[in-house]
């Protein structure tokens, strides 16, 4: 729907009152992931024990891979909700190659980038080619990745009993898991990629104005065909250690592979990545998927039910959107 | 002319956004059968008065009289039901109705049990009736807007202020964005309208198109109406001189 | 279509007649596939496919579905887009089924009451989108989310199986009610199609409908209520969530929160675009859509006949769904031309 308030001028005045709002909206969610860090701290048993920290960021480590890819794309003014089709296939692939295949390791991986590469390319061919809107074409794409990822496990969930993958994720590089490596790697890369270099800046002008982008010489389609991969390859990235982790190809239906669209928009938007694109940085996208983490894990140390977590989830996410909504307006 | 009774008289209208007043104790008149422009330079207020008379906008302060009586204008349905009619720049069409439609797009023809029902051929029997009158060249009544060229589709929406009953018809830029050919089918329609008897505000930007067609000319300057005058009695020196502001104070002292 | 124009002076578009025979094919594609989709299961099993008894399961399909796609083209026409049609009929149903089937109320007041709580949250969603200024798409995504978690809690603190059984006796009979040899819900879903088209097609509402969709600005400007529009959609797509989801448990005799409806095509949004309701509002007919949610169903029932495997069934309707919305981004694009 176009811009509903066109034809009313809005009040300008940036007053302290305003300001101080904005700054609130800003930064309410460093203080609230302190807050909540302290809460938990005395209400919940062994919150802060070196293991309980570490699993902490290991469980934020999937959700928060994901959303880096994610983010991105949304910056571009994209959106890909093909997250959970990549999840699927790029973890059937894995599972098939490294333990039906006897594919070695590293040239699994190798592989699976590659994949990763040509599932970017099929939603972007939708998307720029077939001139569809992201989110239905990428609907579209996900179908046929979960098509695919189906046939590819003849509808069987597939065990790996291969050592290799499992013992790589638990190597820990400095004391710290390869997950939380990865996880702060992706988001290092993410900072440095979309403040420091042009890609970056294109991917923002991109999102911010798409046209203008386009008349200023900025080659439009494949910055968003660029971002689009990088979103593939990191979702793929997270169901490999998905796979990893439980040693087993995560089955569309069946098991859920831990990655869920609502979760990464709930993070991107608490994150205050704006949904109209080229606003929102990806640091703070990590303290959102951090924060949701700390507080999943706080509920689930003092022993609240799994579905209030839920609940929190639900409300987490629509409280996200409306904030964005409401930054929107100032 | 200015023994009559204005169709559309504004006292002391004034509208501010934040620090900035855009509109300024602007007292103006239009008689109704006259073909007016409003004139002046990017952000001199002409938008912002033309949204108040058309309710998409309320005034800080001021009156609005249609026709002598005080008119509230709250909502573009006040304006309509006043007989004001605004033409927007975007022309406000839907692209994926036909013609017919878009003619009475939110004021549909109705019959039937409770008037439940769309009147579909009364609809476009008028529609077809009120662009005959305007001389429109649409063959096609249940044609798609999206197929129209920018003059066709300036007849469309011309066509729905007349179906709605406009008296003053309000043209927002109407010319802005068309070629040769359009701008003089757009001209021919506005001649069309005066011989109709309709009143016409013209709003533009091109001095020459304005000389052409209207009978009077009102000239705005940083939100204040710096004066009026007779298009036959005045020429494109001073127009320019009053939309640049620099006749702006001989004219205070003559008004 | 209706001309007044005795003689047309020039005509608008000089349609060649290969473009003419493209336009055609694009416009009733949907119906012609359903031709050929018959006819190659007829082909190839004649005996069971073209069975009556297929063709009611075929029937039965497309109403369970089709009566939610029905009110979703009605929600995108207006240019809203709800994510959260399966959560909101999971909640609706898992409430239904514990008022029912754990506290005993009465059918009717559980029905009711159940069918209020989806009017509620539709209203919810539509003051998100009215008042908040979300768009809908992601208003609703995030309401989603909060109900899948309502759902399940509900269902947790009263069952450990994930499941709230529903075998208390009226229900599963009102629902296989047939009415002189047809099934309610068939004859339900006509009856719905068939308002929706006079609603759409002939009523002021149906056209404010489409001109909000269209062009929402233009809409505002020419007195449309549009608020009231917007509420008006969501509330019907989560009651006619609510409805299909309460009439699944039914069938099934349980409710819980993963209730499914089809494999990949299973989602009122994507039958909806399958039919090329557009997705930028102001476009799409209410019949195109019934004839793609059948188009699904003779799918769904084919494919179970020729015993095609999982793998093949989801990559067929994965495809047929990246197909459907490439011909319609043809279409379009052929339209605006």
């Amino acid at each position: 729907m176009a811009n509903s308030d066109t034809l009313e001028y809005r009040n300008r005045r940036t007053d302290d009152a305003q300001r101080l709002l904005r700054l609130a909206l800003d930064n309410w969610l460093y203080a609230a992931t302190i807050l909540l860090c302290i809460f938990f701290a005395f209400r919940a048993p062994n919150f802060l024990t070196v293991d309980n920290v570490i699993n902490t960021l290991v469980s934020s480590s999937i959700t928060g891979i994901v959303t880096a890819g994610f983010t991105i794309v949304l910056l571009t003014g994209t959106i890909d909700a093909s997250t959970s089709g990549i999840t699927a296939l790029a973890s059937v692939l894995c599972a098939v190659m490294f333990q039906q295949w006897g594919v070695p390791l590293p040239l699994t991986l190798l592989l699976l980038m590659v994949a990763s590469i040509l599932m970017g390319l099929v939603s972007s061919f939708l998307i720029i080619e077939g001139r569809i809107y992201s989110l239905i074409a990428t609907l579209g794409s996900s179908g046929v990745f979960l098509g695919l990822s189906v046939g590819l496990a003849a509808g069987q969930q597939i065990a790996i009993t291969k050592p290799e993958l499992q013992n790589a994720l638990f190597e820990r590089p400095l004391g710290i898991p390869v997950s939380i490596w990865v996880l702060f790697l992706c988001y290092l890369l993410g900072y440095v990629m979309l403040n420091h270099t042009r890609l970056g800046a294109h991917i923002y002008a991109t999102g911010s104005n798409y046209s203008a982008a386009r008349l200023s010489g900025i080659p439009v389609k494949r910055v968003i065909r660029i971002a689009l991969i990088i979103a593939a390859t990191t979702t793929s990235l997270a169901a490999v250690l998905a796979t990893a982790r439980a040693n087993l190809s995560l089955l569309y239906g069946v098991t859920i592979g831990g990655v869920n669209l609502a979760d990464v928009f709930t993070a991107a938007l608490l994150g205050g990545i704006s949904l109209r694109g080229g606003v929102g940085k990806i640091e703070r996208n990590l303290v959102a998927v951090l924060f949701l983490s700390i507080l999943s894990n706080g509920l689930q140390l003092m022993g609240t039910a799994p579905a209030v977590w839920l609940v929190i989830k639900g409300l987490a996410f629509v409280g996200a959107v409306i904030i964005d909504a409401v930054r929107q307006r100032l | 002319m200015s023994n009559q009774q204005p169709i559309l008289q504004l006292r002391g209208i004034s509208k501010s956004f934040g620090f900035v007043q855009a509109v300024k104790n602007v007292n103006w008149e239009v008689y109704p059968g006259e073909v007016h422009a409003l004139v002046g330079d990017n952000g001199a207020g002409k938008s912002t008065l033309i949204k108040m008379i058309c309710g998409a906008l309320l005034p800080d302060s001021g009156e609005i009289l249609v026709k002598g009586a005080n008119a509230r204008i709250a909502e573009p349905v006040d304006a309509f039901r006043l007989g004001i009619a605004p033409v927007y720049q975007d022309l406000a069409l839907v692209e994926g109705r036909d013609v017919v439609m878009n003619m009475f797009l939110g004021d549909e023809l109705t019959h039937g049990p409770f008037n439940l029902f769309l009147d579909h051929k009364r609809m476009a029997i008028e529609t077809q009736r009120v662009l005959d009158e305007i001389h429109s060249r649409i063959p096609n009544v249940r044609e798609y807007v999206r197929r129209l060229s920018g003059g066709q589709r300036q007849a469309v929406a011309v066509g729905r202020a007349l179906i709605r009953g406009g008296e003053v018809i309000i043209m927002d830029e109407p010319t802005a964005a068309l070629g040769v050919e359009q701008t003089r089918e757009v001209l021919n329609l506005i001649e069309t309208l005066r011989s109709r008897g309709k009143t016409v505000i013209f709003i533009s930007h091109n001095i020459l198109q304005v000389l052409q067609v209207t009978n009077r000319i009102s000239v705005m300057f940083h939100g204040e109406m710096v004066g009026t005058r007779k298009t036959s009695e005045t020429n494109e020196d001073e127009i320019v001189g009053m939309i640049v502001g620099t006749k702006r104070d001989v004219l205070a002292a003559q008004e | 279509m209706l001309r007044t124009q005795p003689q047309p002076l020039v005509r608008p578009t000089n349609t060649p007649l290969p473009r003419a025979v493209l336009k055609f094919l694009l416009n009733n594609g949907l119906l012609i596939a359903l031709v050929i989709e018959i006819a190659i299961f007829a082909t190839a099993s004649p005996e069971i496919f073209l069975s009556t008894g297929n063709l009611f399961t075929v029937l039965r399909i497309s109403a369970t579905t089709g009566i939610t796609v029905a009110f979703y083209t009605i929600a995108l026409i207006a240019g809203q887009i709800d994510l959260s049609t399966a959560q909101v009929g999971a909640v609706t149903a898992v409430i239904f089924a514990w008022m029912f089937a754990i506290l005993e109320w009465p059918l009717e007041l559980s029905f009711v009451l159940a069918m209020a709580f989806a009017a509620l949250l539709g209203l919810i969603n539509s003051w998100l989108v009215i008042r908040v200024k979300i768009p809908s798409l992601i208003a609703t995504l995030a309401l989603g989310t909060l109900c899948y978690g309502l759902a399940i809690s509900v269902i947790q603190s009263n069952s450990t199986t994930g499941l709230i059984r529903l075998n208390r006796p009226p229900l599963r009979d009102i629902i296989n009610t047939e009415i002189v040899g047809i099934p309610a819900t068939v004859i339900l879903m006509f009856a719905v199609y068939t308002i929706i088209y006079i609603l759409l097609n002939h009523t002021r509402l149906g056209a404010h409908l489409y001109a909000l969709g269209g062009n929402p600005q233009a809409a505002r400007l020419n007195g449309i209520q549009d608020k009231r529009l917007v509420r008006f959609a969501l509330m019907f797509t989560a009651m006619s969530a609510g409805f299909t989801a309460i009439m699944i448990a039914g069938r099934g005799l349980s409710a819980g929160a993963a209730t499914p409806v089809g494999g990949v095509l299973g989602g009122p949004l994507v039958a909806a675009i399958f039919s090329g309701v557009g997705l930028s509002g102001g476009s799409g007919r209410i019949e195109r859509t019934l004839i793609g949610v059948i188009f699904l169903a003779v799918l769904t029932s084919g494919m179970s006949i020729l015993n095609v495997s999982p793998f093949a069934r989801s990559m067929i309707e994965g495809l047929a769904f990246v197909f459907a919305i490439l011909i319609d981004s043809v279409r379009q694009r052929i339209e605006t031309r």
